[in-house]
């Protein structure tokens, strides 16, 4: 017993955050290309790129707060870990299906917001500070959206058990019955690992942010557990937002896995493609637009779950 | 046999280099980028080779010896196109010929890379001696007594103390640094003590002005004989969109950033326009799609007797459109219109460089097929007009009036949209 | 067993890269103070980065405290609301008017500026 439930779906949970992690990185990296129009990346690549930085010596800086710096990238690879541990891969094989999934990922984004802001901290150092206070701002204001948005698809599904909204999606994804629902979560998404637009924790103008005085195996930890964020995140919006493990011919875990890489594709892509926002333009932005459009978004749910 | 096997892995991974620019050197600068093998990182905590660009003054020992000491071990350095200002004992000294392209560079780095992970080449020691930059003396015999409220420095330098903020006059802690010549969103060799408050600048004093730029000798041609104004217009897109990768990079848009490199590439020899024309309107297309030309509205205003000072296309993003090229007669012919936008803020700047750039792409395609000519006594360039007394002059101490009250991200943005480098005649001739 | 996994699962995730982390720093040259330095380009900092900066977004801390109130009576909202119908739906629909007045003011008192 302890094998099927408890150890199996670790097992489970720690490889799909490595090979994702891995498999977002190859897809960054050829999306790179593909938009540079030059280059080449090959799909070694990413492994080459990882053995380097474990061969380097890792830095630490002036009086540093040294626990907070350990234990962030590690605190932040497990909040991934137990965000992914509540989606369902097939009708019988859910790691943790508690009845209220929804809350536990929102907790999980509030506590990357922390996390992440730790990990600036604790550098003592300037530039990574600046970028940690950066984030707060972003972290607070995307927080709402994810939430009215999540709480939309839980209506017609009468739970907030993630596997229910995934039953919920037999007839129809909820990405035909609610549209505003997914852009606003990928944008959120994109927030919550602050990635390509909303990069406001590891910016080029900042160099590099949070990450500025990290180097070799903290920097791979550091980086991976942000892949492993955005990948358990993909893997909710999947199951949320597109059906989850539903599909004709094909096994559960292979249709997750293609929805998965299909939601990564598009962040990713979007990611390399526009250009980042400041946090003033993004302040107002969250809470003058996408809060207004989460509201929208379901009063629209409500509707139709009445319907 | 793992360790050889991960040390095997590891040496085919691209060399990640943090470049120092020194003078003369944002031609090569912009090469290095186009070079497959390398990785430039934006911190030397990340990259294994440091690589000096172009000369550095002497005055800037002391920052390179730092930023070396800052990468991790397995570390080298390299010195492309610049005079060696240190070396280390028993240790072959990489100083790349002038004559050395991007091709031998890339090689030569990952050759170094290599030998830095088997071992066989040592690690560079430490520049600077191994001592804490501000020990906390104390005054008593365990360290107790002494000036300031921890009665030393605790945590390895000062305090931050309180100042007045800017934007209400609220006294909290402010933090000053100075931002070294070897920062890359900054334009190289620019020092500037910093003074801000949260993230909001207080103050910006320029120590040490960037390194003035050179332009290509066409300009100064045209000046005296006529050229061939589908040279001329190549080069002052060259010179533009060197800007705009630039500026694209900061916006996190490395992509987009290395298609404006790779075009700015194909416009140095006249064999490569026609590409560089069909891969310019990729770029546009892309730019106008991604709302690149949305962002910067109300941030970096400057007034209109700064953007006179400017020139060129600073001064037309305000709405002053005097481009010497008007009324020229071969441009006339070309179908030449002066553009300019009213705002004279960072989202007016970037709508005019990039319609500047599609503007001089468009007069090089037609000039190509009717060969004209052009000389005047006045010659528009990206730095501002150009005569044959009087180069574009180095405009940074605009800078400390007009990044007070900005946010960093933004600062360094509308740092990125001003041409503020002072122009120089040609020493010798680049390689 | 639910909550068994859900809480195993960031214990043991975060166990092991802290473990990671650890074996991977033994076999480290410890850093000498001229590598310790801060990044700022080749400058030098002033001060120590920690200090007393004003966190200027407080007011919309503020204003997501009140909606994350507003989020904690959604949940159980949510499970119950196609059961409760038009009613439920009608309550919700004021709480959240009310709470995006607060919106608007803050909009209107600059709020969401970075100033």
């Amino acid at each position: 017993m302890i094998w099927t439930e408890l150890a199996a779906p670790l097992l489970v949970i720690l490889c799909t955050l490595l090979v994702g992690s891995y498999l977002l990185e190859y897809i960054h990296g050829k999306a790179g290309t593909w938009l540079a129009g030059g280059g080449s990346y090959g799909f070694l690549m990413v492994f080459h790129r990882v053995t380097f930085k474990l061969h380097q010596q890792r830095i630490s800086t002036e009086h540093p707060d040294s626990l907070n710096r350990l234990l962030a990238p590690a605190l932040l690879l497990g909040l991934a870990a137990m965000g992914l541990s509540v989606v369902p891969w097939s009708r019988n094989f859910v790691p943790a299906d508690i009845a209220t999934g929804i809350v536990l990922w929102g907790a999980v984004e509030v506590l990357a917001t922390v996390v992440i802001f730790l990990y600036g901290w604790s550098a003592n150092a300037h530039f990574p500070l600046l970028a940690g206070y950066r984030y707060v701002s972003l972290g607070l204001s995307y927080m709402l959206v994810s939430m009215f948005v999540l709480i939309g698809v839980a209506l017609p599904a009468e739970s907030l058990r993630i596997s229910a909204v995934v039953e919920s999606q037999r007839e129809v994804w909820n990405i035909i019955r609610q549209p505003l629902g997914l852009p606003l979560f990928l944008i959120v998404g994109l927030g919550l690992t602050f990635w390509g637009p909303l990069n406001f924790a590891s910016p080029k103008e900042l160099a590099s942010g949070v990450s500025s005085d990290t180097s070799g195996p903290a920097y791979v930890m550091w980086e991976l557990a942000r892949r492993s964020m955005l990948v358990a995140f993909a893997f909710i919006a999947a199951s949320a937002f597109l059906g989850g493990w539903l599909g004709p011919v094909l096994p559960g875990p292979v249709w997750l896995i293609l929805k998965t890489t299909a939601v990564l594709t598009v962040l990713l892509v979007v990611g390399r493609l526009l250009p980042k926002i400041s946090p003033d333009g993004f302040l107002t932005l969250a809470w003058v637009i996408l809060l207004p459009l989460a509201f929208v978004d379901l009063i629209w749910a409500g509707v139709l779950a009445l319907w | 046999m793992a360790v050889g096997l991960a040390q095997a892995m590891a040496k085919r991974a691209p060399v990640a280099v943090f470049a120092a620019v020194g003078r003369d050197s944002d031609a090569l600068f912009a090469q290095l980028l186009l070079v497959p093998e390398v990785e430039l990182v934006t911190s030397p905590r990340q990259a294994s080779i440091l690589l000096v660009v172009g000369n550095i003054p002497r005055t800037f020992v002391e920052q390179l010896e730092t930023v070396h000491d800052q990468l991790p071990h397995p570390r080298g350095t390299v010195w492309w196109h610049a005079t060696p200002l240190f070396s280390f004992r028993d240790q072959a000294l990489e100083a790349v010929a002038t004559t050395a392209q991007q091709a031998a560079l890339g090689q030569l780095l990952r050759e170094i890379q290599a030998r830095l992970l088997s071992g066989t080449r040592e690690s560079e020691p430490d520049l600077k001696s191994d001592v804490p930059p501000a020990p906390w003396p104390g005054k008593g015999d365990h360290g107790q007594g002494g000036e300031g409220m921890m009665g030393g420095m605790p945590y390895g330098r000062p305090m931050a103390m309180m100042g007045p903020d800017l934007r209400d006059g609220l006294q909290l802690d402010e933090w000053s640094f100075s931002v070294g010549p070897f920062y890359h969103a900054l334009p190289p060799g620019l020092v500037a003590h910093v003074t801000l408050q949260g993230d909001v600048i207080q103050q910006w004093k320029i120590h040490s002005k960037p390194y003035p730029r050179s332009l290509r000798s066409v300009f100064m041609e045209a000046l005296v004989a006529p050229v061939a104004i589908a040279e001329l217009e190549a080069a002052r897109a060259h010179d533009h969109l060197l800007l705009l990768a630039r500026m694209l990079q900061l916006e996190e848009l490395e992509s987009l950033g290395y298609r404006a490199l790779a075009l700015a590439a194909q416009l140095i020899s006249p064999s490569t326009y026609e590409e560089a024309i069909k891969s310019g309107a990729v770029l546009f297309r892309l730019l106008r799609v991604n709302g690149f030309l949305f962002l910067g509205g109300g941030i970096g205003r400057i007034s209109a007797r700064q953007a006179m000072d400017f020139g060129g296309f600073v001064a037309r993003a305000l709405g002053a459109s005097e481009d010497f090229r008007n009324g020229n007669d071969a441009y006339r012919k070309l179908g030449f219109a002066p553009v300019c936008q009213q705002a004279g803020d960072l989202q007016a700047r970037r709508i005019q460089l990039v319609a500047e750039i599609e503007q001089s792409l468009m007069l090089m395609r037609k000039a190509r097929q009717s060969g004209s000519l052009f000389t005047a006594d006045r010659i528009e360039t990206l730095y501002g007009p150009l005569t044959a007394d009087q180069m574009p002059l180095d405009k940074s101490d605009l800078l400390e009036s007009l990044l007070a009250g900005h946010e960093w991200g933004d600062a360094v943005a509308v740092i990125g949209s001003l041409p503020i480098v002072a122009v120089v005649e040609q020493k010798e001739s680049a390689a | 067993m639910d909550l068994v996994v859900l809480l195993v699962t960031p214990l043991f995730t975060s166990l092991l890269a802290l473990a990671i982390l650890l074996l991977s720093g033994r076999r480290n040259p410890g850093s000498s103070w001229p590598q310790r330095q801060p990044f700022l380009g080749g400058g030098s900092p002033d001060t120590h980065a920690w200090n007393r900066f004003h966190v200027r977004y407080y007011p919309m801390a503020l204003l997501l405290i009140a909606f994350e109130m507003e989020m904690m009576f959604m949940y159980p909202w949510a499970a119950v609301y196609v059961a409760e119908g038009i009613k439920a739906m009608a309550e919700m629909g004021m709480f959240l008017g009310i709470l995006s007045t607060g919106i608007l003011y803050a909009w209107r008192e600059g709020v969401f500026k970075w100033q």
